[in-house]
């Protein structure tokens, strides 16, 4: 199962890479939306000093700009696979369908990470605001909290992509699962890091690892019959 | 000798609509069976559910053996199928797609095979193209050698004379009957009742998801068929 997974993946990282469609929006929007926010904080006069000591409101920007980001990616997971019904020609292979949820697992939470990383740096740019130097534990928890998103967001995506009315269904289909499984837990770990609360955050870092299993192992085992017809 | 295809008391329903009712049939190796009919009489849903893309409502279908509901990976493992939207990815090149597929069907092909497949296909010096860069006709070639990588007992093709000029339908047909003298099977749907009569050893007339018709097309002289064709049609084919 994880060759064919891989194979996918590759496919779609490939497919990525010579159209660079849905980075580079990706990267644009969560640009627009960090600037966004500073140009908020300014007109409501929560100045750059101020901003430098708030350990609190950088991780609300930061998750949701990722998990904006990463929605607008989540809508053409499967877009290159209605062109020309090549959805078909992956259901047709041999192999179980749980392998092309792991593959788009892999080639959606690949670009996910870089956009995290992005935008993480957007902020540096941006607020100034220098995450107290906890650049790895803050990537740690992107890397964690993007995985649980994309393991969502992917068979989410799957359940929407026939519909009409995907772009209204995938972040209504979303959004409430994730955010006191995923982006709650993750912004408050982000919190509880550059508050040095070791144990909060692994707290918060436990409930984020767990709904990550939960979502791989039920979207393997549902995955076949979302393509029932 | 096993049947290739064993279809049972098929009936497929979306809603209250019926699409396939009591279809039953069996095809043998080295048969070709051509199934015509009007638009919505139920041929390509035939295909899909033979190739397990829907599943039967009731009824049996059986690939090699193998029961397209009880062991669907198995059956896929000998189908091949080309269909109406090729099934392609537009920016990878004739060489990508088919090395993708090939490790998707569990039969990556190496390069000398993949070479003699194309050369099959009559698309080798088009290897590195673009699928987006390639005629109608030769997007058809590249489905085929997909179709043919995991060397399939049962070939499904729907409507595969659609868009080809009178050299590429007549290279197709020989690609066929190639394929059917090796013992495998052919499925195929048409609109075209003199075309069909002269590929298909079987042809069934399908309307409103039943079998009309069903004729072995050797007894059968090709205008006295057309004329059967477009008494259950209705019109002009």
């Amino acid at each position: 199962m994880m060759k064919e997974a891989i194979a996918i993946a590759r496919k779609d990282l490939v497919l990525e890479v010579r159209s660079k469609e849905r980075f580079a929006a990706m990267v644009l929007f969560s640009l627009v939306v960090v600037l966004a926010f500073r140009f908020s904080f300014d007109l409501f006069g929560i100045h750059e000093q101020r901003l430098a000591e708030s350990h609190f409101l950088i991780p609300p920007v930061l998750w949701a700009t990722v998990v904006f980001a990463a929605t607008l990616g989540l809508l053409t997971v499967f877009s290159k696979e209605e062109e020309n019904r090549c959805i078909d020609a992956l259901l047709l292979a041999p192999a179980p369908r749980s392998a092309l949820y792991v593959g788009k697992l892999i080639s959606s939470f690949i670009p996910f990470v870089a956009i995290a990383m992005f935008v993480m740096g957007f902020l540096a740019i941006f607020f100034p605001y220098d995450f107290r130097g906890q650049y790895l534990p803050v990537a740690g928890l992107l890397v964690l909290g993007t995985f649980g998103y994309a393991a969502l967001g992917v068979t989410a995506a799957a359940v929407s992509s026939t519909s009409r009315m995907r772009e209204v269904l995938l972040p209504v289909i979303m959004i409430p699962i994730a955010l006191f499984t995923i982006i709650v837990p993750s912004i408050n770990a982000t919190s509880d890091v550059l508050n040095s609360d070791a144990a909060g955050a692994l707290g918060e870092v436990r409930v984020i690892a767990l709904s990550c299993v939960i979502f791989v192992v039920v979207s393997m085992l549902v995955f076949d019959y979302l393509w029932e017809a | 000798m096993t049947a290739v295809l064993e279809i049972r008391g098929l009936s497929k329903s979306f809603g209250q609509r019926k699409a396939l009712q009591g279809i039953d049939l069996s095809a043998g190796p080295g048969e070709i069976l051509a199934f015509l009919g009007p638009n919505g009489a139920g041929k390509t849903t035939l295909l899909k559910v033979v190739s397990t893309l829907l599943t039967p409502t009731s009824g049996s279908v059986s690939v090699d053996g193998f029961d397209v509901v009880e062991a669907p990976e198995e059956a896929r493992r000998r189908i091949g199928c080309v269909f109406h939207d090729f099934m392609l990815y537009d920016d990878l090149t004739v060489e990508e797609n088919l090395t993708f597929f090939g490790r998707l069907y569990g039969a990556r092909p190496s390069v000398p095979k993949l070479d003699a497949l194309l050369e099959r296909v009559g698309l080798l010096h088009r290897k590195v193209d673009r699928i987006a860069t390639l005629s109608r006709g030769m997007k058809q070639r590249v489905a085929l050698a997909r179709a043919m990588l995991n060397s399939p007992r049962l070939l499904l093709f729907d409507e595969p004379f659609t868009g080809l000029d009178e050299a590429a339908a007549e290279t197709l047909k020989s690609f066929l009957r190639g394929f059917a003298g090796s013992s495998g099977s052919v499925l195929l749907t048409s609109h075209d009742p003199r075309l069909a009569h002269s590929l298909a050893s079987r042809l069934f007339i399908l309307s409103q998801g039943k079998v009309a018709k069903e004729v072995p097309s050797e007894r059968v002289p090709v205008e006295s068929f057309v004329h059967d064709f477009r008494e259950v049609v209705g019109g002009l084919p």
